[in-house]
């Protein structure tokens, strides 16, 4: 047994223990970071090449490994993307609730009575002329709710149109990030000795199946292969694919989705593959939750409108006009909530109401009996098929925005805890214990300090080799 | 699991529990604040469409309150002139033929006093039956401003004695979803009889009874003479009198329809609060639950994230 073996085994027992200490304190300094996965140093001692029997051949570092689970990364990987289709729908449903919940108490709810009630008003009246400024008062709040609730219903559907815009961003800047973190791998010497890089790409996997529905696979060569929409590429090898939007803002216009492939290779309509994540529960929302509240709305403004009137133009003005719209004449349902307004000739003379089944120079001016019929509609079954009456409607309206309401926020009330159990189980894995790292920190420093003593023997050996 | 516990995983653990202790502290002190069970519809979406649905009844039944008390004006004043209309008028003029009958007011003197007196009342019966109520006439039907009844400048010879220009409709007023009241009288059959054997045209018995008294005829047999008037007279008596007791029938149903609607209100508002109020019993100690859990939580939280760690130890 030599000298500088001795010299060597203590500079392979330094050389280890600093390595050791350098991946401790990498993992110290990763404490916080999310998708982080911990790292252990791979020892082993070295086979020998000495003939003396009984020597060993020193130690070293086989490698870095970062600790995961494959089966918790799956299910973080799934769990991510149903909880981004709630959580992202979440506010848009909410906010569409405390419309329609508005809209009961202050506002179409509560004009839908009143405006059937200054009917009756004037019924019982119908020689007051102050009455009929009343109806027209009523009618004008009630047409202006209507428009205002339309509008609210378009902006949203902008707005969500424009999240999804920025949503794409994220995607598309996710999808680069991977293709490059893919080159970085393969060209780096592949999966073995890239452990910090290929963890930092699954926390990226993770972030983009959170926004919309992915795939992947992982090569030989350490790169991985992510399809998008049930199977169109997003990431082939170092090349990243983009989506890109075209937003139809027409009356019931919906969003699509395009994926430019990988490299430019062509392009592909994948709105239809779309069926998870923030950018699914966006489209979701915009092309079906949205346009649905919008329909409703109209339907109720196009029907209140054009029965109203249909009863009212048989009916004569006390200025024995008649053949008068009440409303202004609705051309379809589309966009009726948006258009609805008290016609123009009422509101110019309320003498145009008409209230009376002839002409009141012929019958009396307290002909109320076209005005009877108006206000019976109240109670008549005039919606969904002859079921419901205008009130009960729009009750409908309020309860199932209200039932959706409920069920998109105990769905991402679930989803959120189901992922933070998963995220739970992954740290329990992956995770970074400070305690265990100072145990290393001591275990390796002593092994660092018994290295360097045994330098220090060699040399004393040395030197008292050289005084003989 | 077993498992080891690591930096985040605490981290992980408390920001998810302090946020759904967050939410429900915010909800009971929701609750607590509104002392409803339900503040938006999400909150139990079936209950809440009941509630939409209550509300908008009891709004409805508001506005039938309002028309049961139009409805109750209208009666009250109709019920009000026609009684006039029998006291004032044709009860008189029944006690004028009787005395008209009678030996020492047989003079002509006297006839013509009495005829005179008979007259008064023909138009008083004509300024009763043209009332006015808020500007509009009680018996015109629809015709509410036009004046219903003139009496012929010629009369009392003339035939008709007067003309009715209003018309033969009735308002009606809705007092409940289903069901609607009528709240005019038909003027033209109150004053003019409809024309059957049992009423009669009550300015054309007047004028009648005034001819009979001028001329002196108290013939038993003749058709226009002095006792056959006063049997007119006792029929249009009982026919005004048939209205009144029928308006009087209307006002028993508003009455009933006035009781009943506020009965169906309380009722309907009582369902209101059993449905959305909270109760605030279980509200407060909802509260000082999540109180007591969030304080909890919080020093949990707290004590375990200050833990040292072994690091703390090493270096000397």
């Amino acid at each position: 047994m030599s000298i500088t073996s001795v010299f060597n085994r203590g500079l392979d027992g330094m050389n280890v223990a600093s390595r050791a200490l350098g991946v401790t304190s990498n993992n110290i300094a990763n404490i916080n970071t999310k998708g982080y996965a911990r790292q252990e140093i791979q020892i082993g001692s070295r086979a020998t090449n000495s003939r003396v029997p009984g020597q060993g051949g020193g130690v070293e570092v086989l490698g870095v490994e970062s600790i995961t689970s494959p089966f918790i990364e799956m299910q973080l990987f799934g769990i991510s993307n149903s909880y981004g289709t709630y959580d992202s729908r979440r506010q848009t449903v909410g906010q569409i609730e405390s419309i329609w919940a508005d809209s009961q108490t202050n506002g179409i709810g509560k004009s839908l009575n009143e405006f059937f009630g200054s009917f009756q008003e004037l019924n019982n009246n119908p020689t007051l002329p102050g009455l009929r400024e009343t109806v027209k008062e009523k009618a004008n709040i009630l047409t202006d709710q209507f428009n205002s609730m339309s509008r609210q219903f378009n902006q949203m559907r902008l707005d969500v149109s424009s999240e999804i815009s920025t949503r794409l961003t994220t995607i598309n800047s996710l999808a680069s990030d991977i293709a490059q973190l893919n080159q970085a791998i393969v060209n780096g010497g592949g999966v073995a000795v890239n452990g910090d890089t290929i963890a930092r790409r699954q926390d990226l996997l993770r972030q983009l199946s959170e926004e919309v529905n992915i795939s992947y696979n992982q090569n030989s060569n350490g790169g991985v292969e992510v399809r998008v929409a049930g199977g169109a590429s997003l990431v082939s090898g170092f090349n990243a694919g983009s989506l890109s939007f075209t937003d139809n803002q027409n009356y019931g216009g919906t969003a699509s989705i395009t994926l430019t492939l990988p490299g430019g290779t062509g392009s592909i309509d994948v709105t239809a593959g779309i069926n998870g994540g923030r950018l699914y529960g966006n489209l979701y929302d915009r092309n079906t939750t949205l346009n649905n509240q919008i329909s409703s709305i109209d339907t109720l403004a196009y029907q209140l409108a054009t029965q109203f009137n249909a009863v009212h133009s048989t009916g004569y003005g006390i200025d024995s006009s008649t053949g008068n719209n009440f409303f202004a004449a609705l051309a379809s349902a589309n966009g009726a909530a948006g258009s609805i307004a008290v016609d123009a000739q009422i509101k110019a003379n309320t003498a145009k109401i008409s209230i009376a089944e002839q002409d009141p120079t012929v019958s009396g001016k307290g002909d109320n009996r076209i005005g009877m019929q108006l206000a019976a509609l109240q109670n008549s079954m005039t919606m969904s098929s002859s079921t419901q009456t205008f009130a009960q409607y729009f009750q409908g309206l309020v309860g199932s925005a209200g039932t959706m309401s409920a069920s998109v926020q105990k769905q991402a009330a679930t989803q959120a805890s189901l992922l933070n159990q998963v995220q739970l189980q992954r740290e329990s894995v992956s995770g970074v214990n400070m305690d265990e790292e100072g145990a290393n920190i001591i275990r390796y420093q002593k092994a660092f300090q018994a290295s360097s003593k045994m330098l220090q023997i060699a040399d004393q050996l040395l030197d008292d080799l050289l005084r003989i | 699991m077993g498992s080891r516990v690591t930096g985040l995983s605490n981290y992980y653990l408390f920001q998810r529990s302090l946020s759904l202790r967050n939410i429900e502290m915010s909800r009971a002190a929701e609750q607590l604040s509104s002392e409803k069970r339900i503040n938006r519809p999400s909150d139990d979406p079936t209950g809440s469409v009941q509630v939409l649905a209550m509300r908008q009844s009891i709004a409805k039944l508001e506005q039938y309150d309002r028309n049961l008390n139009a409805a109750n004006q209208a009666l009250i004043q109709t019920e009000s002139t026609l009684s006039s209309v029998n006291e004032e008028v044709i009860l008189k003029a029944r006690d004028i033929a009787i005395k008209a009958n009678a030996p020492q007011n047989k003079s002509p003197e006297s006839r013509a006093a009495l005829a005179a007196e008979v007259q008064q009342l023909q138009q008083h019966l004509l300024t009763l039956s043209n009332t006015q109520i808020n500007g509009k006439y009680l018996f015109a039907g629809y015709k509410t401003d036009t004046t219903p009844f003139t009496l012929d400048a010629a009369q009392p010879n003339a035939d008709p004695v007067e003309t009715y220009a209003g018309d033969t409709n009735v308002q009606s007023i809705q007092i409940s979803d289903s069901s609607t009241l009528v709240i005019q009288s038909r003027g033209d059959q109150l004053f003019q009889g409809d024309g059957t054997a049992n009423t009669v045209n009550l300015f054309q018995s007047l004028a009648n009874l005034e001819a009979a008294i001028r001329s002196g005829d108290y013939s038993t047999t003749s058709a226009t003479g002095v006792p056959q008037m006063l049997e007119d007279l006792n029929k249009g008596s009982q026919q005004i009198i048939n209205e009144i007791t029928s308006i009087g029938a209307k006002t028993n149903r508003l009455d009933t329809a006035k009781i009943q609607l506020a009965g169906q209100r309380t009722t309907l508002s009582s369902f209101i609060s059993d449905i959305e109020d909270a109760d605030m019993a279980e509200v407060a100690t909802n509260f000082s639950r999540a109180n007591t859990a969030l304080q909890a939580t919080l020093q949990s939280a707290g004590a375990i994230l200050n833990l040292p760690s072994l690091i703390n130890f090493i270096g000397r």
